[in-house]
């Protein structure tokens, strides 16, 4: 389903359903997963269709910027460099593409969306909420569900750092896809017991992969987004 | 003809050409601002909040003004040095003459400054609720919930109470869910905690607490806290509360109406009365109530698998 296809594309599997019908000279857009239905409508002559994983803060509506990884409790040891694997939740994103320019047509996502807020709450980040089974190699996961989360770990600090969360900036999510695996990398500075920084490496997990299109950096004002996330609230 | 006293001899100085280059300036600057507002709007409305993108154009409209003014004045022959010192005195003058606009004008740079509140924030103040809709200089517009337009001078905002619904990221909210005695309070609980559980925006952490609160008159209180957005509160909270009722009936607690149980002391007899023309009514086989007697009386339990009492 990932990737571009014409406008006359359609996908089927169990209890999901995308396809655009023509009508003279518009389109119509039909989605329906789970019995949830969304249509659109499309005047066009003409173009294409993206279907790729985008950052998931989109469902059910957008309220915050920040995806909070909660994974198994784990410490590293003073200066240690190590990289653990992860899952995040997906979201598919449905854009047309004429003339040059992108419209996001529809998101959609087969997971349940839980919202929490990471820090106190007068000064803390409301974020999406994700639990994450920890792995030591790469696992195996259903592309349409969930995404791998390769997180490497620096511990700057002379002493022993325990940590089950990571928060992870939605501008400047590098998300890559291909048919088999969704994945993402990020990075997890630890500057002290309390204190880390997470940012985002861009590159794919396997040759091969396709870079998705990205709906936060559209929405960034250049020069003044944010890609780091600065976890000072606990870890 | 110049009034006696105001010197306006600098006015003889100023050629056509310098009035056309004032001309340009004052045109020039609309014209900027009007350019750049326009310019921020198409490029910044859909990547940041209106009120911050409102709070912007009137910086750079204010900006651009400024600059005109400064630009301009020197072909008045005003020096800005002057012009300090003859601003200074003015503002004691027109101070002296305008006391609450002046408070106004000083309650507005006040909370500019501290900013309790912005543009969009739901909030209260003294008696007016609703969501700011523009913080002037002078005054601060509310827009009510019933979408009528109130302005509330600065001084009165600055000297109120303000309560800001969504100057923290988080809220909680609580509601008293009543349960018939007759049913596990922690069976109860367990299906509440589900039903939030499953709301998105009812937040994973800080987790909802629920417990029994009080043993009440007619039910079991169950207290339910839960946090929520502070952008999303409203719509979780009356959204959870009908899935909360609906879940539990689903499970078979209903939530009982106000109910008594009556003792009566003393046996009754029900005789219907008789009118005019009508027939004696036969007497009906008598009720059977407890036995009389406050040593033996027992208590009737209600029929809480029925609709009485209820």
């Amino acid at each position: 389903m990932y990737g571009t296809h014409d406008l006359a594309y359609h996908y089927e599997r169990e209890d999901f359903s995308l396809g655009f019908e023509q009508d003279g000279g518009r389109y119509c857009y039909r989605r329906v997963l789970n019995g949830d239905k969304k249509e659109h409508l499309l005047l066009t002559s003409g173009g294409r269709v993206i279907i790729n994983p985008v950052e998931p803060l989109n469902l059910p509506k957008n309220i915050c910027n920040a995806l909070l990884v909660e994974f198994d409790h784990l410490s590293i040891e003073p200066g240690a460099r190590s990289t653990v694997y992860l899952t995040f939740p997906i979201e598919i994103a449905v854009f047309v593409a004429g003339r040059g320019n992108l419209e996001v047509l529809d998101v959609f996502s087969w997971n349940t969306q839980k919202y929490t807020l990471y820090g106190s709450s007068d000064d803390g980040t409301i974020a999406r909420y994700w639990k994450s089974p920890t792995y030591g190699i790469p696992p195996h996961l259903d592309p349409f569900k969930e995404g791998l989360l390769t997180l490497t770990i620096s511990n700057t600090t002379r002493d022993w750092v325990d940590l089950s969360r990571v928060v992870l900036e939605g501008t400047g999510m590098k998300i890559y896809y291909d048919e088999e695996r969704v994945s993402m990398q990020a990075r997890m500075r630890l500057v002290s017991t309390m204190v880390a920084e997470t940012s985002f490496r861009d590159r794919p997990f396997a040759q091969g992969q396709k870079k998705a299109l990205e709906l936060y950096l559209g929405r960034g004002i250049p020069g003044v987004e944010r890609s780091r996330f600065l976890m000072d609230q606990g870890l | 003809m110049a009034e006696p006293g105001l010197d306006v001899s600098f006015l003889e100085a100023i050629d056509w050409w310098q009035i056309f280059t004032i001309l340009v300036l004052i045109v020039g600057a609309a014209f900027i601002a009007k350019i750049l507002t326009i310019y921020l709007k198409k490029a910044l409305t859909d990547k940041i909040k209106r009120s911050q993108l409102d709070l912007l154009i009137k910086l750079v409209n204010y900006g651009v003004l400024i600059i005109a003014v400064l630009m301009i004045l020197p072909y008045f022959q005003v020096e800005l040095g002057g012009l300090l010192v003859a601003g200074g005195f003015l503002s004691i003058v027109v101070g002296i003459a305008s006391q609450s606009v002046l408070g106004n004008l000083i309650s507005g740079l006040f909370l500019i400054v501290e900013r309790p509140i912005s543009i969009g924030d739901d909030i209260k103040i003294g008696n007016v609720g609703g969501t700011v809709a523009d913080l002037n200089i002078f005054s601060t517009i509310v827009k009510t919930y019933d979408g009528v337009y109130v302005r509330i001078p600065n001084e009165t905002v600055f000297t109120s109470e303000i309560t800001n619904y969504v100057a923290h990221a988080a809220r909680r909210f609580s509601y008293v869910v009543g349960v018939p005695y007759d049913v596990d309070a922690g069976r109860a609980i367990e299906i509440i905690r589900e039903v939030i559980l499953e709301h998105p925006f009812a937040l994973k952490n800080p987790e909802p607490t629920i417990y029994v609160e009080e043993l009440g008159d007619n039910s079991v209180n169950i207290k339910v806290m839960i946090w929520a957005p502070a952008s999303e509160w409203w719509g979780v909270y009356t959204d959870l509360l009908w899935k909360i009722k609906a879940e539990l009936e689903q499970n078979g607690i209903e939530i009982p109406f106000p109910q008594r149980v009556v003792w009566f002391q003393n046996e009754l007899a029900l005789h219907k009365g008789r009118r005019g023309g009508e027939e004696p009514a036969p007497h009906p086989e008598p009720p059977t109530f407890p036995s009389t007697g406050a040593n033996n009386a027992t208590p009737l339990v209600p029929d809480v698998d029925s609709d009485e009492g209820r």
